[in-house]
């Protein structure tokens, strides 16, 4: 199992809402959005690999009753593996230090989550816990699923209900 | 703003990964490339003393680190370092190269590799032992066969190794039957060893599937978990990987069963007994009396073949197909002295 920390923008689209006033508050009853996002992550373990991983994501998102949010998106991702203490041996059997050795890999993924939008900006605006799946390319000989778990708080003070 | 700590923190990472390690105590991994792949090497134990035992773990499909738990790694690292090395398509090792490069003889490149390496990052004056477990003693007796390779080592250790599959087949129905009879007399889970035997008498041992390949070795651990359950074999290690260990389990499971699926119809037709011969350096052979897996005939078979002068086959008694599991203290006892008399 490895730790991990991820940083991401995003941007959305109000497809549909539908916003009831509430008690002092603005209590918003279904909000439909189009998410896109971009992320940059790094995956450790002091022990393996360091990896970088970046992705491209459309969401979709639904904001519901008590303010609850569902979402579902798919995207593309990139995935860089440093090594540590990395050598390289040639077919003549002669070894090389590779200070930066590496590899990446290309794929798919798709995510699902749910969550909280709080009411009111502020700074904190929601929390997600999401399940995510990508799918590397040409790891090995072959395609191998890379799954995370992940907890994404967002920062923003643009408010949904406006 | 925040892309600064960002990149301090890769930064960082990456310097604590590359940290010099304390020789009596190491705990360090080397990733070694070779043909398109990366393969983590983890690197425990006592690397003041010189000697390295690489540890070519079993499958195909398995990972280095399944045998750094247990009893007998915690006496066994206190003498010596060891290096579990993940093999290509297993584990944690990744990298990029086609399914034609995934082949026991690539793989026996890699152990060169991995060997070179060792060498290169510890010197010259480090001892380097091979030790196979089951698919193990596959790789570890075809690297060993190559007399440039031999001049590489300072001994081998095959541990219940698999270096003939069609003999392994053959000798695992012999013991099925055997013991069965002899578990039928003592009055042993009857039931099940009579089932056992019935299954064992209807195979054709001239003429073992490949499916029927695959019923042996399941057979073989249902067989080892009842003599387990009735006192025969010692319960000697329950050990479990910790939760943060290297390995992600689940790429680890995926990658290792599609190599194993891959590897599989090579390795059923992989004989090396009458190869054996070839090998010079000092060998020791450990096996466990009911290893219904790969039998101890295979261990006779080996210690016989060999012409080293240095060479010694131990039949634990109270051990099935991984005696450094059931009687760990014995076991590492055993390399202990291997590797003092030849380091």
């Amino acid at each position: 199992m490895n730790v991990g920390v991820e940083y991401g923008l995003t941007e959305w689209i109000k497809l549909k809402s539908k916003v009831k006033p509430g008690r002092g508050a603005v209590n918003m009853v279904k909000i439909h959005q189009l998410v896109v996002a971009a992320n940059l992550g790094v995956l450790w373990h002091p022990k393996t690999s360091t990896s970088l991983l970046n992705t491209y994501t459309i969401e979709y998102r639904k904001t519901g009753r008590r303010r609850m949010q569902y979402q579902l998106g798919l995207g593309g991702a990139y995935m860089r593996s440093f090594f540590p203490n990395a050598y390289e041996v040639d077919e003549d059997g002669e070894v090389y230090s590779r200070p930066l050795g590496s590899a990446g890999y290309f794929g798919p993924n798709h995510f699902i989550g749910f969550g909280r939008y709080r009411t009111f900006p502020r700074t904190f605006q929601w929390w997600h816990l999401r399940i995510a799946g990508t799918y590397l390319l040409d790891y090995n000989a072959f395609l191998v699923p890379y799954l995370t778990a992940e907890i994404r708080l967002g920062f923003h003070k643009k408010p949904l209900g406006e | 703003m925040i892309r600064n700590p960002l990149i301090l923190m890769i930064g960082a990472l990456l310097l604590f990964g590359c940290q010099k390690a304390d020789l009596a105590d190491l705990n360090e991994t080397i990733y070694v490339k070779n043909n398109g792949a990366d393969m983590p090497v983890y690197v425990r134990g006592n690397g003041a003393s010189k000697c390295f035992v690489v540890l070519v773990h079993g499958g195909p499909g398995g990972r280095g680190l399944e045998y750094a738990i247990g009893k007998s790694q915690e006496i066994l690292e206190k003498e010596m370092a060891f290096a579990y090395w993940d093999q290509r398509g297993q584990g944690m090792a990744q990298g990029h190269y086609s399914v034609n490069e995934l082949n026991v003889t690539q793989m026996t490149k890699d152990l060169r590799a991995v060997v070179l390496t060792m060498k290169a990052h510890y010197g010259d004056e480090a001892k380097i032992f091979i030790m196979g477990h089951s698919w193990g003693g596959t790789l570890g007796s075809k690297f060993m066969i190559n007399v440039s390779n031999q001049l590489l080592a300072s001994g081998w250790i095959e541990a219940d190794g698999a270096h003939d599959i069609p003999r392994l087949n053959v000798q695992g129905i012999k013991l099925f039957k055997s013991v069965a009879t002899e578990q039928l007399a003592l009055g042993n889970s009857t039931a099940k060893w009579t089932d056992i035997l019935n299954w064992a008498n209807g195979i054709d041992t001239l003429n073992i599937s490949y499916e029927q390949g695959g019923e042996i070795n399941e057979k073989a651990y249902e067989a080892e978990e009842l003599l387990l359950n009735d006192g025969i074999l010692a319960n000697g290690d329950d050990s479990y990987a910790p939760l943060l260990s290297p390995t992600n389990m689940l790429t680890s499971a995926i990658t290792g069963n599609i190599t194993a699926g891959l590897l599989d119809p090579e390795i059923e037709s992989t004989s090396l007994t009458d190869s054996l011969f070839k090998i010079t350096v000092p060998s020791l052979f450990l096996w466990g009396k009911y290893d219904f897996v790969v039998a101890p005939q295979l261990g006779v078979d080996a210690f016989n073949k060999v012409s080293s002068i240095d060479k010694e086959l131990v039949i634990f008694q109270e051990s099935g197909h991984s005696p450094m599991v059931n009687e760990p203290e014995l076991f590492a006892q055993e390399i202990i002295e291997f590797v003092e008399r030849n380091k």
